[in-house]
């Protein structure tokens, strides 16, 4: 750290400089820390998110679905080993089976995306179940769902409130 | 050349004969095939006998058989806490609603009927189906009473028993079922429940019995 301190002595050609040196130092540390923190951030796009909805649910209903397309844009596997959203009690990545005309909801066990691989959350497929949800959401509203991966950083997401169409 | 064209004339009118033939066939097998595609779902020739049975609507006032006389209904089974089957079978229960020509609209009713009585109480029930539609009914019950309803009519669901939180789920059946004026059940419809289908069948089925 210490060459990025600046030193101005006025009138000495070599000690201003050495001033000019230490500015381009200090920009250069500032852009290349810029450069680092946007690097952070591709390194964080592993998922693509696309379609993402939550119905909106008649009123007094603590239970929500959230639809979306989730896909590994990585070159390696990932793991998705929870879901959460700070407006639910419980939240969880349901399968929903249809068993002899027999709809059967269950929470998924973790899920590798193969590199490319998308899963696909979908009316009346599997879906985000929000549970214990004290407020109401009507249409227009967003709701956040954090999806937490092994080994890499939980992946955000905006999730907009819409009608069934 | 009178002999010519006498032949062509007969072989004229045999082709149109023909013609008439196939139509008349077509035609004909096509009245008397099924009311409704396998996929849609099933039509009961002889309707299915539900008799007597208790439930309590969402006013909280007890009802039976006699409140689904005389009137067709599309009847289905859920819970308010489901978030994907149920609401979507109500939203196009709603569809369907609207889809109906006046004639129909007239002689069809709709119901929800709750097979998770720990949870739905009248006034939940009330304010979940008034938001798809204020004319639509819904109705729960005893367990016992629920169960025995749902055997009758074909439909499966199974509530756990010492669930761990309130957030259970409910298996259940997806089907739309249709009932007669008599309260019996004429024909079920399957999911996922593309409304224009079900209007159609409800048409022809109302048409038919």
């Amino acid at each position: 750290m210490k060459q990025i301190v600046f030193q101005h002595h006025p009138g000495n050609v070599s000690s201003i400089v050495r001033g000019i040196l230490n500015r381009l130092v200090i920009i250069s540390f500032l852009f290349g820390s810029l450069a680092s923190i946007s690097f952070a951030q591709a390194e964080n796009e592993v998922l693509s998110i696309k379609s993402p909805w939550i119905r909106e649910a008649p009123p007094g209903i603590p239970t929500l679905a959230a639809y979306m397309e989730i896909t590994n844009i990585t070159e390696s596997p990932i793991s998705i080993i929870g879901v959460s959203s700070s407006i639910a009690k419980m939240t969880e990545l349901h399968e929903v089976k249809l068993e002899n005309e027999v709809m059967k909801m269950r929470k998924m066990a973790d899920i590798t995306l193969n590199s490319g691989q998308t899963l696909e959350l979908k009316a009346g497929g599997s879906h985000v179940m929000l549970m214990g949800v004290q407020e109401s959401f009507k249409q227009g509203a967003e709701i956040e769902i954090i999806f937490e991966l092994k080994d890499l950083p939980a992946v955000k997401v905006m999730v907009p409130v819409k009608k069934d169409s | 050349m009178n002999s010519i064209l006498l032949k062509t004339l007969t072989i004229i009118l045999g082709l149109i004969a023909l013609g008439f033939g196939f139509w008349l066939a077509i035609n004909q097998q096509r009245n008397t095939g099924p009311l409704i595609s396998e996929e849609v779902g099933i039509v009961y020739p002889q309707a299915r006998e539900i008799g007597d049975f208790q439930l309590v609507d969402f006013d909280g006032q007890p009802i039976d058989q006699q409140r689904f006389k005389d009137k067709w209904w599309l009847v289905y089974f859920g819970f308010t806490f489901c978030p994907d089957a149920c609401p979507m079978a109500l939203n196009d229960m709603k569809k369907i609603k609207v889809l109906f020509d006046e004639k129909i609209a007239q002689q069809v009713d709709f119901a929800f009927i709750s097979v998770d009585p720990a949870r739905d109480t009248p006034d939940r029930l009330k304010q979940y189906v008034q938001y798809f539609d204020p004319d639509f009914l819904a109705a729960t019950g005893e367990m016992s009473d629920l169960q025995e309803l749902a055997t009758r009519v074909g439909v499966v669901f199974v509530v756990p028993e010492n669930p761990e939180n309130q957030n259970y789920v409910v298996d259940h059946s997806t089907f739309m079922l249709l009932w007669n004026p008599q309260v019996n059940l004429q024909a079920i419809f399957k999911a996922p429940h593309k409304p224009e289908d079900v209007v159609k069948g409800v048409k022809k089925i109302i048409a038919a019995f």
